[in-house]
């Protein structure tokens, strides 16, 4: 310890102010050196491509390239705001985040405090284990499943209604339950998953709230009413702003592979909308365009969030 | 201790039993349909056990050239994406838990930003196209070589372990670098582990890099195959029900290429599953 203090003071005692700010530097090569990598990536793979997002207001050619493209400023901007479609896609992805908000964000809540009542150790564990598994299935195998359940000859949903003296639905097809199918299966796969975060928040409550409220004679339901949800808030507020700011993501992955000619009306959403105009129909500086405002009020809504957090007493995201 | 109602408590076994059933349901319906002949699958509605059972299909899928083209390409994503990634995020992080490092905090603004704020798909594209990625087996592993959030989670768990090993390696005379792969590595083991294991799922699930930046079908993971199957742009599992003689229709082979694509992490995640549960939550106490 002392040898470590003494070589220390060597050091100050040598080097005026400014030549010790840069030794500061030189010090510490070896970081930097091993930062070099790092901050190449990022460089090369997330800031480059920021510049082009100029695409989105020049009349983008590929073969005269981004520098070689007509300037039309906004001229997509304006194109995206009458276009019809664009509105479209934009209601939809509000309406899909909103309902996914309304029905799955409470259900993890929930299942958490339900859980919590189990008393067997073990068979708890299984359970998690069990309800944990959907998260980690790829939307495309859930796909698979979900088409095959659906289908119209054979599926099993369509066999058991058909049991009960009901018709066949090609449900997958029929735009007035694509929503709700999304909705049921984000459910599926993310319930069990979302439970973890609130069980490490009731973890966290002091026991002693538990056993004052229950001196003061609080039944089960009192006690979680009083006791579980109030230390629980902290977590589902932030829980709750994070999914709020996300509202414009409603989940491309999932609409991706469920989405089809017959339900686009009602099941396109911002990404999907961007994938097809863009990849599929080259209109590279459109999908730009209509990608670009996705991102920056994707970044407005996460700076509020950002706000309201510190406004409640939480710290900030950043 | 208090204890709910005796209703109350039936009433949660069962909604749990119920639950548990409908989780798994679907994964044993999918099984159980792709190893029965199609007499079988035909006639029962609900498939609860197999009566006859018959593996026709998967050895069909897998002689068939697009399936196991596909597993190498996804493992050889998953195994090498992992790695690299592992190694560029413990190198972040390392570098960024180091509080006295000048610069540190501007360089981890700059670093957070590209969680916030991304140029969009159009102009990753272009950019991809200009490096020459497109088309090429590289565009798995490299764009996405570090997931910001695990940088975070790692940054934060390097900064919690003791201070003293460091100082006492650094009086030893090691340097900064061998600090980093023979103490710490060492140390946050588990972590690593972890984060390796969140890495591997998710380039084992990967479809979109596939999509958007593949063109030549040799070179898609199995996930894009699948979709591939799945959305009938793919003829493979009507090509190998028709030369299986029709044992199976394709919806069957279908259901094998799902289970094949999935296998390995359903066989997997029983084991692993406390790691990504306890990663989870150490990253979100931080968080």
């Amino acid at each position: 310890m002392t040898t470590l203090a003494a070589n220390n003071n060597k050091r100050e005692a040598i080097t005026p102010y400014g030549v010790r700010r840069f030794s500061r530097f030189v010090r510490n090569w070896q970081m930097y050196l091993l930062l070099v990598p790092v901050m190449l990536y990022y460089i090369l793979f997330h800031y480059v491509p920021l510049y082009g997002i100029v695409i989105a207001f020049k009349k983008f050619n590929p073969i005269q390239g981004i520098l070689g493209s007509e300037w039309v400023g906004l001229h997509y901007f304006k194109l995206m705001l009458f276009d019809e479609t664009f509105w479209q896609v934009t209601r939809n992805t509000v309406i899909i985040s909103s309902y996914k908000i309304l029905f799955v964000f409470p259900a993890p809540i929930v299942l958490a405090l339900m859980l919590n009542e189990l008393i067997s150790v073990r068979f708890k564990r299984i359970v998690q284990t069990i309800i944990y598994l959907p998260h980690f299935i790829s939307w495309v195998i859930i796909s698979g499943i979900i088409i095959n359940f659906l289908s119209i000859n054979g599926g099993l949903v369509n066999e058991i209604l058909q049991l009960f003296g009901g018709k066949p639905v090609q449900f997958l097809a029929e735009p007035q339950y694509f929503r709700s199918i999304l909705v049921i299966s984000e459910l599926w796969k993310s319930v069990g998953w979302g439970t973890i975060i609130y069980i490490a928040a009731m973890a966290g409550i002091n026991s002693e709230l538990y056993e004052a409220a229950l001196v003061d004679g609080a039944g089960k339901w009192k006690q979680t009413l009083h006791v579980t949800l109030p230390g629980m808030m902290p977590t589902i507020i932030v829980m709750f702003i994070l999914a709020l700011s996300g509202i414009l993501n409603a989940g491309f992955d999932q609409v991706f592979v469920l989405y089809n000619g017959a339900v686009l009306e009602v099941g396109d959403i911002l990404d999907t909308y961007v994938f097809r105009s863009g990849i599929q129909q080259a209109s590279y500086s459109f999908a730009t365009a209509v990608g670009l405002f996705k991102g920056i009020i994707g970044l407005i809504l996460i700076l509020l969030a950002d706000r309201l957090f510190k406004k409640i007493g939480e710290n900030g995201i950043l | 201790m208090n204890i709910a109602s005796k209703p109350f408590r039936i009433f949660n076994y069962a909604f749990f039993v119920l639950l548990s059933i409908v989780t798994l349901y679907p994964f044993w319906y999918t099984i159980v349909a792709s190893v029965v002949p199609f007499s079988v699958y035909a006639q029962q509605t609900l498939l609860w056990f197999p009566e006859q059972m018959t593996f026709q299909g998967y050895k069909s899928i897998m002689s068939n050239g697009v399936i196991p083209i596909a597993f190498r390409v996804t493992s050889f994503t998953t195994i090498v994406g992992t790695a690299a990634s592992i190694l560029m995020t413990m190198i972040g992080a390392y570098v960024l838990s180091k509080r006295e490092l000048p610069g540190r905090t501007a360089i981890f603004y700059v670093i957070l930003f590209t969680m916030l704020f991304g140029g969009g798909l159009i102009p990753m594209y272009i950019t991809l196209s200009n490096y020459g990625m497109i088309d090429k087996l590289a565009v798995y592993i490299i764009p996405g070589l570090i997931n910001t959030f695990y940088l975070i989670i790692m940054k934060t768990g390097f900064q919690e372990l003791p201070k003293e090993m460091e100082e006492a390696a650094k009086i030893d005379g090691c340097s900064d670098i061998g600090i980093l792969f023979r103490i710490i590595l060492p140390v946050s083991l588990p972590m690593i582990a972890t984060i390796s294991l969140f890495y591997a799922v998710d380039r084992w699930n990967e479809l979109y890099t596939a999509i958007f930046f593949i063109n030549d079908t040799a070179k898609y993971t199995l996930q894009a195959v699948l979709y591939g199957m799945i959305s009938g742009t793919d003829g493979t599992a009507q090509n190998v029900s028709i030369s299986t003689g029709s044992i199976m229709i394709d919806d069957q082979i279908k259901f094998a290429a799902v289970i094949v694509a999935t296998m390995p992490i359903l066989i997997v995640y029983p084991f692993l599953q406390r790691y990504f549960v306890k990663g989870v939550m150490v990253g979100a106490i931080k968080a």
